[in-house]
């Protein structure tokens, strides 16, 4: 079942240059959707614009039957919907737990549901509850991206976006990274991830979908892509104007 | 004047490294006066690296870069651009609290054209360039795409501009501009015989434009020939796969 669509949406950052050009594509509840495509194809924009840092100029986007285009990202936040950006976005000079506390922020009143959450993110991810009082500073860029999708799940989001998880990262540290994801939407989230590393994006996802130069090319289950996903990459090499 | 006897340029082993990480590793490529190169390869592969490399922003650790037969690794910028290299950045670096024209004028100057001269050459791209009714407009009021195209028309200025190196050239311009560029790039190299090295993400431009191209992954060389070649290489594939 659909959690979330996109319908024909148009965006872009300047006048007159649409990044994303009549996109429609669709994330079903309870499953990882992956967005491959080139740098420059508009992969991250998709996420942008569904989380409202973005208005489409065309095109509508329905989270859980409910139109969402134009509204701001503390109201999609609120509804459920978190995202996490390909840059760091934990804040280096708080320590682990308060960086996990302000993705409670929205709820931060009631101490009993904060207490709770936090006890489970300490579950689910012991080596955060071991260094809880360390500065996130002194983290490494894989524990940091930990700490990320962390503070990002402690609201429970419904859905969670997330842009580029691997980038940066050392290879055993992209394994962990993506086994984690696995594990988060093992526990009921609906993912949407934006990858440059297609086999990795096709290794986790359940549905997939083909972005180049703003249009989708191709979508659907990863079983479609992973038949021929060497030969959707010549074609995209091969593409001519 | 024509010399064959040696590639036009020449990068010979050229290994960069960052601290642990090496962003070139052994590369060696040959460009022939009149050709127009791509350079591709996935993000990180080390292209604007080779790039900062050539036109001197970086030194490399080891190798040597031969343009016209001259040894130019080590040299300054300046120096390069005194050669006839010029380059354009991904994000177009123009003097934003300069005019359109001024912009222009200024590589002009440092290779001591008269004002003259200069300003009859900078209006005759500008028109080309579809920019003239913008000439005295502050570069920071122009949009991205025509920071772009002035960043690219400026690098003409140069009188003796023998190779152009750019950066995504096309990236997240109008359809309208990137004509621009692409009609000024065929006809500077058929009729002035300048010689490009082009990075792009855009395959279909890339393969319609260039006759041959290059590809870096993880900082090396990989595969090298025209676009059909290359897309039929499997460490090619690899390489857009990630892994």
């Amino acid at each position: 079942m659909s959690m979330l669509s996109m319908e024909n949406i148009t965006a872009g950052y300047v006048e007159e240059i649409d990044v994303l050009n009549d996109v429609s594509l669709e994330v079903n509840e309870r499953a990882i959707t992956g967005i491959i495509g080139a740098n420059g194809a508009g992969k991250s924009t998709i996420l942008k614009t569904i989380f409202g840092f973005l208005r489409p100029r065309r095109g509508k986007i329905i989270f859980q039957g409910q139109e969402i285009q134009g509204l701001q990202p503390y109201q999609l936040k609120q509804m459920g919907i978190s995202y996490m950006l390909q840059e760091y976005s934990t804040f280096p000079q708080l320590s682990i737990q308060d960086n996990l506390l302000l993705g409670a922020w929205t709820f931060r009143n009631d101490k009993k549901l904060v207490n709770e959450r936090l006890s489970e993110i300490y579950q689910f991810f012991p080596v955060l509850s071991e260094r809880r009082a360390e500065k996130a500073t002194y983290l490494s860029g894989g524990y940091l991206r930990m700490l990320s999708v962390g503070k990002e799940i402690m609201s429970k989001p419904k859905l969670l976006m997330i842009d580029e998880p691997s980038v940066g990262l050392a290879p055993n540290i992209v394994t962990e990274i993506y086994d984690l994801l696995i594990r988060v939407a093992q526990q009921g989230t609906t993912i949407l991830i934006v990858d440059q590393n297609i086999m990795k994006a096709l290794d986790v996802s359940d549905y997939m979908y083909l972005l180049d130069m703003g249009q989708v090319k191709q979508g659907g289950p990863k079983k479609d892509f992973e038949e021929d996903i060497r030969e959707i990459i010549k074609v995209s090499l091969m593409a001519k104007d | 004047m024509q010399d064959n006897r040696y590639p036009f340029l020449d990068v010979k082993n050229v290994t960069k490294r960052f601290g642990g990480l090496v962003a070139n590793h052994d590369v060696s490529l040959q460009i022939k006066r009149r050709e127009i190169r791509g350079l591709i390869g996935p993000n990180g592969s080390g292209k604007t690296t080779l790039i900062n490399v050539i036109t001197g922003i970086y030194e490399p650790e080891a190798g040597n870069i031969y343009f016209a037969g001259k040894r130019i690794d080590g040299l300054q910028p300046d120096v390069i651009a005194s050669l006839g290299i010029m380059r354009t950045f991904q994000v177009a670096r123009v003097w934003r609290d300069m005019t359109v024209l001024e912009n222009m004028l200024i590589p002009a100057f440092c290779e001591g054209q008269s004002r003259k001269e200069a300003q009859a050459r900078a209006e005759e791209l500008l028109e080309f360039a579809l920019l003239t009714r913008l000439k005295d407009t502050l570069a920071k009021s122009l949009s991205g795409g025509q920071n772009m195209l002035l960043q690219i028309v400026r690098g003409f200025m140069n009188r003796d501009l023998q190779l152009y190196v750019m950066d995504e050239p096309f990236a997240g311009v109008h359809q309208s501009i990137k004509g621009i560029i692409l009609k000024s790039i065929k006809m500077m190299n058929e009729e002035k015989g300048i010689t490009f090295l082009i990075i792009s993400h855009e395959m279909p431009t890339v393969s319609t434009l260039c006759d041959k191209v290059t590809v870096l992954a993880k900082g090396e060389l990989i595969a090298e020939g025209t676009m059909e070649e290359v897309a039929n290489e499997p460490q090619v594939i690899d390489a857009y796969l990630g892994g």
